[in-house]
């Protein structure tokens, strides 16, 4: 059609439209479908690896090994499948190698590369005897290449290629970590003969693995384990860090991105509908006279949908584009967490569908909608409309207000609209700017004043395997069990200390002396649940399914740990020991206890390096966060101030005509929005606070720590700093449009 | 030495077999508290030598010298300087500023003023002190020129460029703003050029300029008549 050359022709002059609109658009589509697509990555690659290599639903450490004839028992009885893990940790400086015998039933071997090439494909392979499989990450962080050997005990094993375990696929060393360390630590496949060969035949399990068939018989098994074999420590895979952590990103990433981007997609509407509203209005007198020439609603309704169709279409296909290197970026990023394994990234067709249709039509829904309430005025109402016709606000009539603030003030009022759509617009840029330094400013708050007080004044918690009696030199002891609450996997630990106990945290919210006997939360626990002080708190033994039913008398501050504490005697009758029993002590030194009895030491470090690790993680998502934000800013400032010098040009004109100079011309008008972008900046930082809670309270689960939202004064300062920038950059640019408004403008006859 | 100077100045818009030549060697003298009456035709080129003498534009050819300096040189800094100085411009179409009201119009002006004039008494001599308050949109079209020519002469310029200024007004109120010119060019001493193509005008100048197709047809020194007796 002739009519829609006047579109293609007109791109020009409505540039700052058509580029903020492609470019939102563009940002809005790479972002959400890259985030999709690495969520996708991710679930379809573990799915795989998890199903295809059968994880374990639990693991267990029972006081002593379970007998050829009760496995047999156990499986039958409650159809479900129990295996003896084997593995032992070869220690040399700060290096471990965890060296595990090959299953056969459940968390299975995928070895994906050996001398013969990569496989893609997740499926499960055995260990030949003599041969071992490590982390692809520690073999390059160590120059050891398929073909080499490796020493373990007395035998030399020859690396045949780079394998996983899926209980493994976050190749942690300690629960306590975030992201596994690949420099200084591996798992290691061999065949049970080699395992034998290496650690001796009589070698005990160092645990138990079970997978469920039914459901409905996990409580009943656990029960009658606990009968017989009292396993101290019971954990579900969905507590299990090496297992759940990957899980978690899934639901993470898509729920964040998702959440972003609709942001993102909702801005880019209201600043359509905006615009176009304002496009279309002025073209009231072409909508007019083509009306009269007989051009049908449908027909104006077809041609000013243009407007929108082809800077959303062009945002549409550039953001699918940019989605393919960002989703390939994206995902090795999240992958980078985890060994080097082979993934494919491929994008599913109906988010590119999607990403097509659902800006397109939105945005020329909103444009038809805007056209269709013009239309429906009489052709000659509008070939008689004014463009110029502004409604003036009288704002301050007759104070003695300086004439830039006047004018500045009037032509604000006058356009709230307009005025609306930047505080929106640059209140969502200063959330997007401000929510990473906000995430980090709480992240560093954990490691500043968190993690110092998670241990109280003990710097060692050594964790034993079974339940000891007696004293422990330099140390105070505890008993230490895990429980959970009916329906919630994640556990929180119930801890029983002396009332002597100098070591434990005990310093309660509110202020009061704890008294000792009396059942206190940490502050993670009780946010995690949901608990106030005076608030009963039932819960349940993970083995034997027993609930137990206490009333909190007061939080105990303390957000790095889910613990209920109480005294050593009330913890000991719902564990079912005796209370001169423990099985964790707390030091300020290391404590003298056989390596053997030892399951684990943390230690404050431990958990520094491992939070630190974490949140190196999240600085790469807060870095693309940033960028978009500092975009969305100088984008906006641009169109409006563009908006702001086409809608006032007959004035700058004016005052070029009456001798003001540019730099006061460009004061006059540009500066329309100073004093609002404080004000978005304020209110964003609240709006900032609530999104990064939601973001912190959703980490909880995966990251075990209560983080506080926590604002720097420092932190507002640099980032104000950082919309500031990107505000006087963006205003830069617009002060070229400013100063190409010609002063022949001013003589021309008003239309 | 003439106020203004006018030496064989030209101006072509648009090349090629689209090329209008707006002037075409003009050269005059105004001298200083005269009023200079251009008249001529659509398109004769008066608007372009306006715009040249007000710095609005530049000349292809020729020199123009305002008070013995010679602007056609001035970069675009120092015109700025020269219109915020030396000029004040009345337009046709008003050109005020619509969120503004009268008084804070004519601030515009005085705000960047060296010495300017009050405010108050040059608003009572052009009759709007019962309108100061009023926004443009609320003035009938010969008070938003009478204001026009306020904020023009708040700065009290040497020089005031007036571009058909009563041809957007009836008959009354054009007679009204002509008299408010002839008598702050009494009471200040202003050059005064204006360009109409009301033949009535003519008689209220020093200097009457006749343009056709971009050169002088007429230059002529007469006597004033009185605003009253113009027969408008």
């Amino acid at each position: 059609m002739t009519l829609s050359r006047k579109v293609l022709r007109s791109l020009g002059k409505k540039l700052s439209f058509n580029i903020v609109t492609t470019v939102l658009t563009g940002i809005t589509v790479t972002v959400l479908i890259g985030a999709l697509t690495t969520a996708d990555t991710l679930q379809d690659k573990t799915e795989d690896i998890f199903g295809n290599l059968n994880v374990e639903h639990a693991q267990f450490l029972p006081v002593r090994p379970i007998d050829e004839e009760d496995l047999e028992y156990y499986q039958n009885s409650y159809d479900l499948i129990l295996e003896p893990q084997y593995c032992e940790d070869i220690t040399e400086g700060e290096d471990t190698i965890r060296v595990f015998a090959d299953n056969n039933k459940i968390n299975l071997t995928w070895i994906f590369e050996t001398a013969s090439g990569t496989q893609t494909e997740v499926s499960s392979s055995q260990a030949q005897d003599g041969e071992v499989y490590i982390c692809r990450k520690y073999a390059e962080a160590h120059d050891l290449n398929i073909g080499d050997t490796i020493t373990a005990g007395s035998a030399e094993l020859v690396i045949a290629g780079y394998a996983l375990r899926p209980d493994y696929l976050n190749t942690l060393k300690d629960y306590t970590e975030s992201i596994g360390d690949y420099e200084h630590f591996s798992t290691a496949i061999v065949s049970m003969n080699t395992y034998e060969d290496v650690f001796g035949e009589e070698t005990a399990p160092a645990y138990y693995s079970v997978v469920y068939n039914d459901e409905s018989s996990i409580n009943a098994f656990r029960a009658d384990l606990y009968e017989s074999y009292t396993p101290l420590e019971y954990f579900n895979s969905d507590a299990n860090s090496r297992i759940s952590l990957v899980k978690g990103e899934v639901p993470m990433l898509r729920g964040e991105f998702s959440s972003y981007s609709m942001i993102l997609f909702t801005l880019v509407v209201i600043i359509v509908a905006f615009m176009l509203s304002r496009i279309i209005a002025a073209e009231g007198r072409n909508i007019g006279t083509l009306k009269a020439l007989g051009y049908r609603k449908k027909e104006l309704i077809t041609h000013y949908i243009l407007y929108a169709l082809i800077p959303t279409a062009a945002g549409c296909l550039i953001g699918i584009i940019g989605s393919v290197p960002f989703a390939g970026a994206f995902s090795a990023f999240f992958f980078n967490d985890l060994d080097s394994f082979p993934y494919d990234v491929s994008i599913n067709p109906l988010y590119m569908i999607l990403a097509a249709l659902i800006p397109v039509v939105l945005n020329s829904s909103v444009t038809a909608i805007v056209t269709s309430r013009l239309l429906n005025k009489e052709a000659i109402a509008l070939m008689k409309n004014n463009n110029d016709a502004r409604k003036i606000n009288h704002a301050f009539n007759g104070s003695n207000m300086r004439f830039r603030t006047l004018y500045m003030m009037r032509v604000l009022l006058g356009n709230p609209v307009r005025t609306l759509v930047f505080i929106i617009g640059m209140t969502v840029a200063c959330m997007i700017i401000l929510l990473g330094g906000i995430c980090q400013d709480s992240q560093k708050n954990v490691i500043d004043h968190v993690l110092p007080d998670l241990m109280g004044d003990a710097r060692y918690e050594t964790g034993l395997n079974s339940f000891h009696t007696g004293q422990v030199a330099n140390g105070q002891t505890l008993i230490d069990v895990m429980f959970e609450v009916e329906g919630d996997p994640v556990a929180f630990n119930l801890v029983g200390y002396d009332e002597d106990n100098t070591l434990l945290e005990r310093e309660t919210v509110s202020g009061e002396e704890t008294v000792y006997g009396e059942y206190y939360l940490t502050s993670c626990a009780a946010n995690y649940y949901g608990i106030e002080p005076g608030d009963e708190f039932t819960f349940v033994h993970r083995i034997t399914g027993q609930k137990t039913t206490v009333t909190i008398s007061d939080i105990i501050y303390n957000n790095g740990l889910r613990l209920l504490i109480t005294s050593k005697d009330k913890a000991a009758a719902i564990v079912g020991v005796s209370p001169d029993e423990y099985n964790n002590i707390l030091s300020e030194v290391p404590v003298d206890v056989p390596e053997q009895d030892i399951y684990k030491i943390a230690d404050f470090d431990t958990y520094k390096d491992s939070f630190e690790q974490m949140m190196a993680t999240t600085k790469a998502v807060y870095a693309i966060l940033l960028t978009v934000g500092i975009i969305v800013c100088v984008l906006i400032v641009n169109l409006l101030s563009g908006m702001i010098i086409d809608e006032n040009s007959r004035n700058i004109s004016m005052l070029k005509v009456l001798g003001y100079r540019d730099n006061e011309i460009r004061d006059v008008i540009l500066r329309m929005n100073h004093f609002l972008l404080p004000c978005c900046f304020l209110l964003s930082i609240p709006l900032t606070c609530y999104m990064a809670k939601l973001l912190m309270a959703d980490s909880v689960a995966t990251s075990g720590i209560w983080i506080d939202v926590v604002v720097k004064p420092e932190t507002l300062l640099i980032y104000f700093a950082v919309v500031l920038a990107a505000y006087v950059i963006s205003l830069f640019l617009s002060r070229r449009k400013l100063d190409k408004v010609d002063m022949a403008q001013s003589l021309k006859q008003e239309d | 030495m003439s106020h203004i100077s006018i030496k064989n100045i030209s101006k072509i818009y648009g090349s090629g077999s689209s090329e209008l030549k707006a002037l075409d060697d003009v050269s005059l003298d105004i001298e200083k508290g005269e009023i200079c009456v251009i008249l001529g035709p659509s398109g004769s080129g008066k608007s372009t030598l306006l715009n040249m003498i007000g710095g609005l534009d530049r000349v292809d050819k020729g020199t123009i010298t305002v008070e013995g300096e010679e602007i056609t040189s001035y970069n675009k800094k120092k015109m700025t300087e020269y219109r915020r100085d030396k000029l004040g411009m009345v337009f046709q179409a008003y050109n005020l500023i619509p969120e503004l009201n009268v008084v804070e119009n004519v601030r515009v002006v005085k705000d960047i003023a060296e010495d300017p004039l009050d405010e108050h008494e040059l608003l009572h001599l052009l009759g709007l002190d019962e309108h100061k308050n009023h926004f443009p949109s609320e003035l009938s079209g010969g008070q938003q020129q009478r204001c026009s020519i306020a904020r023009a002469l708040i700065k009290n310029p040497a020089l005031l460029l007036c571009d058909e200024l009563t041809g957007a007004l009836d008959s009354s109120s054009a007679k009204e703003v002509l008299k408010m010119l002839d008598e702050v060019n009494g009471q200040y001493g202003t050059t005064i050029i204006m360009i109409t193509h009301d033949e009535r005008i003519a008689g209220m100048a020093d200097r009457l300029i006749r343009i056709k197709d971009g050169k002088i047809t007429e230059n002529t020194v007469k006597a004033r008549t009185k605003v009253g007796d113009l027969g408008l």
